[in-house]
């Protein structure tokens, strides 16, 4: 095949793409003439892309994880859009395919992971007292890997083509007899790479929650956030190895000729299946722990009180990860393991929702009785219980196995996952965005605003997802691109459309929310808009580079709180004595150029461009080298230049 | 019980911290992870290690290729040998309980051992019935 | 700096964990190891599935001989031990041991890496390729993942050499041989469970 052939298959020249390609070259234009009109190259690099701020980290997560969902929200809308009428052509079956493809894959890998990352690396070193995370270079190096991967994986539908085979990627269909083409490699590629840069930040958080908390903070006293955060990322030091061994061994396949799902050779798909299970039941719930967590923090925060059964929401936690690893086999009870395995891992499934129900009644517990404060964050909080009993029930009918044999790959079980991936991870991330914004930025969302983006995300929601439940009943499976008028499934399809678009008008007015709060903002001068119970309301919004000019020494749980009720307002009050220098990380260009390096590594085995890949990774491996030989990866900051810092700020005592 | 945030300025992350305060007393919240660090004598941990896994690795080779056992025992042997080598090797090469603070990495290793050993049980239990169909 | 390179030198806590942030990044690479357990077990559980499913091409008990899988296994337990003697020569301070054992580690991870490439070539030469089975599909990843930790693990200690060389022995170079040596360690563990259940196990028919 010509290579003009292999970059643009007849599957990217389709009008849609086209247009997209327009879009793409007129937005990095713009961008570049803004960069340059406005001289902002230099800040851009030395603010930003060799950064190793863990706060700074968490903006470019964040950012990354807005954009990631414009287009998995725009991928929705279109499959949306496709599934209005009936016999709609407005989408071929193929471009139904890529779309529902990317749509999943985007809003899991590049969606919802750096939006938990985002979170993390925003509060969590606030949280416990810290200065940075363990290895702020590692992390660094996350970010770009990520970053690079999710450009990897998003330039797929305008070059080469995009991946078709669902976003769990299935066996045998993605063996290079059944779907040749670059699309897959994409998949394979970019999620391998993405991994290597997750699976960092897991061993990061773990090390940093482990080894880095203010003195006294005891397991027991962390806040709830940080108690989420470490299962959470401990799950992907124990899970994400099953999906590198599942993408690995299909790459095997079908790069370099392997058998391991070649039935003919011996090879079992549903060995696929299995991998990428083990990894991605766990997976939902490293998703969803951390939203658990924001919640505790919310509620307690604007319910003025502290939060309710704290031991046995710790308890619960760790209850979740444990089970979690249990219960795979759920998602492929209709291959036919056997009744003994379904019924061991039917029963695995049901108890989860014990600990899970507990969680709950905590959550209200702590509202019973409290001043509740009706903020936006509270609202996405409140709003999390209902959806998330309503996806909790459905699951133990999931789970019930001679029922999910009827409702297996329907609607009623798409609408399941999204039920638990939205009520409970994007109301409870969105939740935290709102709770922890002013604490990143320095100025607070406008609530007004907020308000109309929640109840029409929240309505949207509804209309949505309930019509698929019912559209499941009546029998239509999911990845189906068009059915029939006959089949009346035409109205309740009709509702849920609209439902979507209902949904991505509340995006926009999110979007329009930070823009406008960023330039009308009220800008929070206190660092603690909330009248907060952590340590992360201790500090000044933004938080300076070093945290804490002083670290601080807990006593107790919300230590922040009953340090207020105590010592009043004088309680940051830090002596100029106290102040001393800081060794900080030094920024460095070499994450961004790993990032890159896999990228071309990347790229070049999407294309089977052997030299170019070779290039790359021996990129890789030079600057992992190098980096070994480097001892000086710490400067100092003077004293001087913490105690006026700090002074400006208001913080010393006189 | 005045004030809850106290603020001190020797930073854990300040090298020079460290070079002054030679106690070392990190604290340990969780006593059975204490950390010991390993004496400077003799490095008899290690011979161990090493002429127990050469022992143990011998025993097992000798039993499958003499056909030492019957059939259906074979297998398990073999396991379990590996097994208890693994904890030889892990117990003397591996200085498990040595660190700063709590040795988590026995409770996390001992979490990760725990799970793997799902991951080969319960795939193997799937597949096979999987394959016994096909 | 200098101070708190010769932090361990009085103390009781040996030099490489002399400093707080670098004793957290052993604790960080202890947790890698942890997920690389995960990772092996998922070839593992692979390889076990895949066992008996050589689609008419060799069998276990065609392919492996007792011979080599016992010499590659002494050789990187060997060399195991001298990475064990290398962090002992670390705990006395003396720069010289240390450099040579780590040397000696080297030199038999090496053979270990060239038994394991002959191994793989003679199999490759008698047409059994991964392509022909599931099973050697497997084999050859489960133990070829292995081959290419300790590859890289070969490399890692070749730089720790140059280190040594140019540093001495001090908190961060202490501590960066100790991480090796955690690792080093690891593939002699995940290598008895290679030798168990895929050399033994396929010569039990």
């Amino acid at each position: 095949m010509s290579l003009l052939g292999q970059l643009f298959p007849s599957s990217v020249l389709r009008p849609m793409e086209l247009g997209s390609d327009g879009l793409i070259v007129l937005t990095v234009a713009g961008l570049l003439f803004v960069l340059t009109r406005y001289r902002k190259w230099g800040w851009l690099w030395r603010e930003w892309i060799t950064t190793v701020d863990h706060k700074k980290i968490g903006v470019m997560y964040l950012v990354a994880s807005l954009v990631m969902l414009f287009r998995g929200g725009v991928d929705a809308l279109l499959l949306r859009t496709q599934l209005a009428a009936p016999n709609s052509t407005f989408l071929g079956p193929e471009h139904y395919d890529e779309i529902f493809t990317t749509h999943g894959t985007i809003m899991v890998f590049f969606m919802a992971m750096p939006l938990m990352f985002a979170l993390y690396n925003a509060v969590i070193p606030l949280m416990i007292g810290a200065r940075d995370v363990a290895f702020p270079r590692l992390n660094a190096i996350s970010f770009w890997v990520f970053a690079f991967a999710a450009i990897l994986f998003n330039i797929s539908f305008v070059i080469g083509g995009s991946p078709d085979a669902g976003w769990t990627a299935y066996a045998p269909l993605t063996e290079l007899t059944f779907n040749p083409g670059v699309g897959e490699n994409y998949y394979l590629l970019a999620l391998l790479i993405s991994g290597i840069g997750t699976l960092a930040s897991g061993i990061n958080f773990v090390a940093t929650i482990l080894g880095m908390r203010a003195r006294g903070m005891t397991l027991m006293r962390m806040p709830l956030f940080v108690w989420s955060a470490l299962v959470s990322s401990a799950l992907i030091l124990f899970a994400f190895p099953a999906l590198t061994v599942a993408l690995g061994l299909t790459m095997l396949d079908r790069l370099f000729g392997s058998s391991f799902f070649t039935i003919a050779h011996g090879g079992m798909p549903m060995m696929y299946v299995n991998l990428f299970w083990i990894w991605g039941h766990p997976e939902v719930y490293l998703l969803v722990l951390p939203a658990f967590g924001i919640f505790s923090e919310v509620v307690a925060t604007f319910s003025r009180k502290r939060l309710f059964g704290y031991a046995s929401m710790v308890g619960s936690l760790l209850a979740i990860t444990l089970l979690s690893f249990g219960v795979w086999v759920h998602h492929f009870f209709t291959m036919g393991a056997g009744a003994a395995v379904n019924a061991f891992f039917g029963v695995s499934t049901m108890l989860i929702a014990i600990p899970t129900g507990v969680k709950i009644f905590n959550w209200i517990m702590t509202m019973w009785g409290g001043r509740v404060r009706m903020t936006v964050a509270m609202l996405w909080q409140m709003a999390f219980i209902p959806v998330f009993v309503l996806g909790g029930a459905t699951g133990v009918l999931l789970a019930v196995v001679p029922g999910d044999y009827q409702f297996h790959n329907s609607y009623f079980m798409v609408a399941h996952f999204h039920t638990m991936l939205i009520g409970g991870v994007v109301f409870g991330f969105l939740s935290g965005l709102y709770y922890w914004w002013p604490k990143m930025f320095g100025y607070m969302l406008d609530e007004r605003q907020g308000r109309w983006a929640f109840w029409l995300y929240f309505i949207g929601f509804w209309v949505t997802f309930v019509p698929q439940y019912l559209l499941g009943l009546e029998g239509m499976t999911r990845r189906m691109y068009t059915y029939s008028a006959g089949f009346g499934w035409t109205t309740l399809n009709q509702i849920s459309t609209l439902g979507a678009f209902i949904m991505g008008a509340g995006f926009l007015v999110l979007v329009f929310n930070i823009v406008y709060s960023m330039l009308h903002g009220e800008r929070d001068l206190t660092g603690d808009p909330w009248d907060g119970r952590t340590l992360e309301w201790s500090l000044p919004s933004p938080a300076p580079e070093y945290n804490f000019a002083c670290l601080p020494t807990v006593a107790e749980r919300d230590t922040w709180w009953e340090a207020k009720r105590e010592g009043g307002a004088v309680a940051a009050r830090l002596r100029a004595g106290d102040i001393g220098p800081i060794v900080m990380p030094k920024p460095t260009a070499v994450p961004f150029f790993i990032g890159l390096g896999f990228f071309v590594a990347g790229a070049g085995m999407v294309f089977s461009w052997w030299v170019v890949a070779a290039v790359g990774f021996a990129g890789v491996l030079a600057l992992l080298v190098a980096g070994w030989f480097d001892y000086r990866d710490h400067e100092e900051l003077s004293r001087d230049v913490v105690l006026r810092a700090e002074a400006a700020a208001g913080r010393v005592q006189a | 019980m005045s004030q809850q945030i106290v603020t001190h300025a020797s930073a854990a992350v300040e090298p020079a911290a460290h070079a002054s305060g030679m106690e070392h007393a990190d604290p340990v919240e969780i006593a059975a992870l204490m950390p010991h660090f390993e004496a400077v004598g003799f490095p008899a941990k290690q011979v161990f290690g090493f002429v127990g896994s050469v022992a143990l690795t011998l025993l097992a080779l000798w039993v499958v290729s003499q056909h030492r056992l019957p059939a259906p025992l074979l297998l398990p042997a073999v396991l379990v040998s590996a097994a208890v080598q693994a904890l030889v090797q892990l117990g003397s090469f591996m200085h498990l309980r040595e660190a700063r603070g709590e040795t988590w990495q026995i409770p996390v290793l001992a979490l990760a051992f725990v799970i793997a050993a799902g991951i080969v049980g319960f795939s193997f239990w799937i597949m096979t019935f999987k394959s016994g169909v096909s | 700096m200098n101070a708190s390179l010769e932090a361990g030198q009085s103390g009781r806590v040996p030099l490489e964990f002399s400093d707080h942030h670098g004793a957290l990044s052993i604790l960080g690479f202890w947790l890698f190891l942890a997920s690389d357990v995960v990772l092996f077990s998922c070839l593992f559980a692979v390889y076990a599935s895949y066992g008996m499913r050589t689609a008419g091409g060799p069998t276990p008990m065609q392919l492996f001989h007792y011979g080599p899988a016992l010499a590659e296994t002494l050789l990187l337990l060997c060399s195991s031990f001298a990475c064990g003697l290398c962090v002992y020569q670390l705990r006395r301070r003396s720069t010289n041991g240390t450099t040579a054992w780590l040397a000696v580690t080297m030199l038999l991870g090496l053979g270990f890496v060239a038994m394991e490439a002959h191994e793989f070539a003679s199999y490759v030469a008698s047409g059994a390729t991964w392509h022909k089975s599931a099973f050697l599909s497997a084999f050859f990843t489960l133990v070829g993942t292995h081959g290419l930790h300790v590859s890289f693990g070969l490399l890692w200690a070749a730089s720790l050499l140059v280190q040594l060389r140019r540093h001495g022995l001090n908190a961060v170079s202490a501590r960066k041989l100790y991480v090796f040596s955690l690792y080093w360690h690891f593939l002699d563990i995940i290598w008895v469970f290679i030798f168990s259940a895929v050399y033994l196990v396929g010569r039990i028919s």
